[in-house]
């Protein structure tokens, strides 16, 4: 899951977890999980909502 | 006291600064809130509770824990910001953060107590839902059980072991604070999961490891955890029958899952060097895995700022600090709690993006 994170992090001994360059791009796909997680769950809620209207 | 004086040590060779990254270096005066806390963790818990029970809405928990909580860590700037030394010593002695975890107590009796009641109710449509949300306030349970066996407090120790035997996991608190916080990120420590094993090849290794672990450590306890974790299901299975007995099991078991995940991703490949004596180099910052962002923070009751917690394991929550120049991950721990469960997508979805 985080492999290219750990590779440049134990890559360069004294570097800092926050100026990865592996961690933008992952910070990036998350962003775009995140969103789908946001959709799916509203969907969701919506159904259940719609359920307990009927 | 020896983690506090460490933090402290540390915290006079940086000046006492307030704030470790030096871009927003002034935020101190507004570094924590105990209201943040008591909205996100109680409050959170009681508007799913009011949800389900009322408005019959199973879903509106789940929305707003894993739809609107990571939304809101990417909207809010993430939380870099340390308490000074004098707010540290301000904060470990303000009561109002005992009290978010002791209202974290009552509730999850009380979720526990109502939901079990209400079990009848479940259908083929909402069974999904309300299985998830249970074991997810079953897992909250755990947190709240990490934070108060940390303590030197006999009270506090007592009452977070006893709310485990809810989730038939006794032993793990035995395993964490004996074996784990000493052996954390070597080949000893079941718990911290080497480089390239999946989540579903560290779960059982480690039910089996840490099990064995605090077996080692204390059988006396283990077996009377073992007892009082089977007493509590033969009182549940004679009270409500077989039916309510199936669905707690399969609540607790996705509560250990969540737990073990949490594990999973807060080591994962890590390694303490072994040094030539055959010990092992120091706990650092640089052996867990953490998140900056600020709800999810206050969710897992500033769980994320992990590689302090390891540093210096009696201190309170509200007082745990971050470091820049430990490994961060992506995303919050809620986000990659879900993200580590689908190992191969998520491995495509990471590596993809940095080759």
């Amino acid at each position: 899951m985080i492999d290219p994170l750990l590779d440049e992090y134990n890559s360069k001994s004294g570097s800092k977890g926050t100026e990865l360059k592996a961690l933008d791009i992952a910070v990036g796909k998350a962003r775009d999980f995140t969103k789908k997680l946001f959709i799916i769950s509203f969907v969701f809620l919506a159904i259940d909502i719609v359920q307990k209207c009927l | 006291m020896g983690g506090c004086i460490s933090i402290f040590n540390r915290m006079s060779t940086e000046g006492a600064t307030s704030d470790v990254k030096s871009s927003t270096s002034h935020k101190s005066e507004n570094f924590d809130s105990v209201w943040w806390h008591f909205l996100i963790v109680p409050g959170f818990a009681l508007y799913g509770y009011v949800m389900r029970q009322y408005f019959q809405l199973y879903w509106a928990y789940i929305f707003l824990a894993y739809g609107v909580i990571p939304m809101l860590d990417q909207i809010f700037d993430e939380d870099w910001t340390n308490p000074t030394l004098k707010q540290m010593m301000k904060l470990e002695h303000d009561q109002r953060y005992r009290m978010v975890v002791y209202s974290m107590v009552v509730l999850d009796i009380f979720i526990f107590v109502s939901e079990v009641g209400s079990i009848g109710t479940f259908t083929v449509f909402n069974a999904l839902p309300r299985l998830f949300v249970l074991a997810d306030s079953y897992s909250k349970g755990i947190l709240i059980s990490h934070e108060l066996t940390h303590k030197e407090n006999l009270l506090d120790r007592t009452v977070g072991s006893l709310i485990l035997i809810k989730n038939c996991y006794l032993h793990y608190t035995i395993d964490h604070i004996y074996s784990h916080h000493k052996w954390v990120s070597t080949p000893e420590d079941t718990s911290s999961a080497p480089r390239g094993m999946t989540l579903y090849e560290f779960v059982p290794r480690n039910l089996k490891g840490a099990f064995i672990s605090a077996y080692k450590i204390s059988p006396k306890l283990v077996i009377l955890g073992s007892i009082a974790s089977l007493s509590f299901l033969l009182v549940l299975y004679k009270i409500y029958g077989w039916k309510v007995l199936l669905i707690h099991l399969a609540a607790a078991a996705g509560s250990i899952q969540l737990l073990e995940t949490a594990n999973y991703i807060e080591h994962y490949g890590l390694r303490r060097k072994k040094l030539a004596d055959g010990t092992y180099e120091k706990v650092t910052v640089r052996h867990s895995w953490n998140a900056a962002h600020r709800i999810s923070n206050y969710l897992f009751l500033k769980l994320q700022r992990h590689s302090d917690h390891h540093e210096n394991s009696l201190k309170p929550y509200q007082t745990l600090c971050t470091y820049e120049d430990s490994p961060q991950l992506p995303h919050g721990y809620l986000v990659c709690l879900l993200v580590a469960q689908f190992p191969k997508v998520i491995i495509g979805l990471f590596r993809s993006g940095s080759t």
